[in-house]
């Protein structure tokens, strides 16, 4: 296989990877979503500073890089924050 | 007051200050400069009608050089008149050592937009007034701080221990000059689904103009704010601090009818 073959079916295999990142963030929102809904019946807030920090340490603890850790709970930051924006927009509609 | 296990955030819709369905107008100087103009400023906060008076007696001020306040005894003023027309305080806080003599003298300690940011006198703070039914909290946003980083901050007075928070938004630096900084209202109705904590607005900060305190005042009810903390002072061309964007004495007298209609129709009254 020349360099250029590799190249191709490296890509191919990074796209599979984000088709399943997508999948499942959007399953992750899902699961949010539902959270929220029961956590609005119980009149709970959304946003819970201690289970934030809960989610980030665990993932940081099965992180085997060559991903950072710091950079990692970045990621996960973002993506908590992001998904909780969906939340807090049907919250007001 | 109902507290919640599953976080340290907690829901407090009655929480002293901040009652159901009413919003809360706290009025008064910036700064304590005398008696005799703190006893006028808070006489007519009350012939307003309202029951929370403010004043500085410790002010933070950009210059080293600039008034600094009256310290204890700014303190001293404030309870002595306030306790005379029945009254409560608030005031800012800005130094750990001074807490106890702030909780003696004052009803709500106020913390500033610098010193969101200042931890150890936040958890300082939250220890000082757990379990106190007297005491509360105002929690300014710091002006280049996010919603969350506010909130945040909020958790570490409420996991030391301190209950009865209320946030106050006080506007944000942007690029744009015609105010001071720009009162930021998308930061109220987030911070109140966020956190479910109460949310207050400071529209003479923000503005740092007096004409525009009471249209955002109104535009702060219609963005379900629970109350507003606004300047007010018998004499604002004298003031020795911030004259320039405090209500005088007849614009605080009609602000509860101007703010009444707006308020009715969130499904509060003006206390």
């Amino acid at each position: 296989m020349d360099a250029n073959e590799r190249i191709s079916s490296l890509r191919e295999r990074i796209d599979e990877v984000d088709e399943e990142l997508v999948h499942l963030l959007n399953e992750r929102a899902r699961l949010v979503q539902e959270l929220a809904e029961h956590k609005l019946e119980a009149g709970i807030p959304l946003f819970d500073p201690r289970r934030e920090e809960e989610i980030l340490r665990r993932v940081v603890e099965i992180n085997e890089g060559p991903i950072y850790d710091s950079s990692m709970r970045d990621i996960f930051e973002l993506i908590m924050h992001r998904i909780r924006d969906i939340e807090l927009q049907r919250r007001g509609e | 007051m109902e507290v919640r296990e599953s976080t340290g955030v907690q829901a407090r819709t009655n929480n002293g200050m901040i009652r159901p369905q009413s919003f809360r107008v706290v009025a008064g100087p910036c700064t304590v400069e005398s008696y005799e103009q703190f006893e006028a400023s808070a006489r007519a906060v009350k012939e307003a009608g309202f029951s929370y008076v403010r004043g500085g007696a410790f002010k933070p001020r950009t210059s080293p050089y600039s008034f600094q306040g009256l310290g204890v005894e700014g303190l001293r003023i404030m309870s002595e008149v306030a306790g005379d027309l029945g009254l409560k305080v608030v005031t800012e806080i800005m130094d750990p050592a001074d807490i106890d003599v702030v909780m003696e003298h004052a009803q709500i300690l106020q913390i500033g937009t610098r010193n969101m940011h200042n931890f150890s006198l936040l958890k300082r703070v939250g220890s000082a007034i757990k379990g106190s039914k007297e005491h509360g909290v105002i929690l300014k946003r710091g002006f280049a701080a996010t919603v969350e980083e506010w909130i945040l901050a909020a958790e570490y007075i409420t996991s030391s221990g301190g209950d009865n928070v209320v946030l106050c938004e006080r506007g944000i630096r942007t690029f744009e000059p015609s105010t001071r900084f720009t009162l930021d209202l998308s930061a109220v109705i987030v911070a109140k689904r966020l956190s479910e904590l109460p949310v207050i607005v400071d529209p003479s900060h923000a503005a740092g103009r007096r004409d525009l305190v009471v249209p955002l005042s109104k535009a702060a009810v219609a963005a379900e704010a629970d109350g507003l903390l606004v300047e007010s002072h018998h004499e604002p061309r004298e003031a020795l601090c911030d004259g320039e964007q405090a209500l005088p004495v007849e614009d605080l007298m009609t602000l509860r009818e101007t703010l009444s209609p707006f308020a009715s129709a969130m499904g509060r009254q003006v206390i």
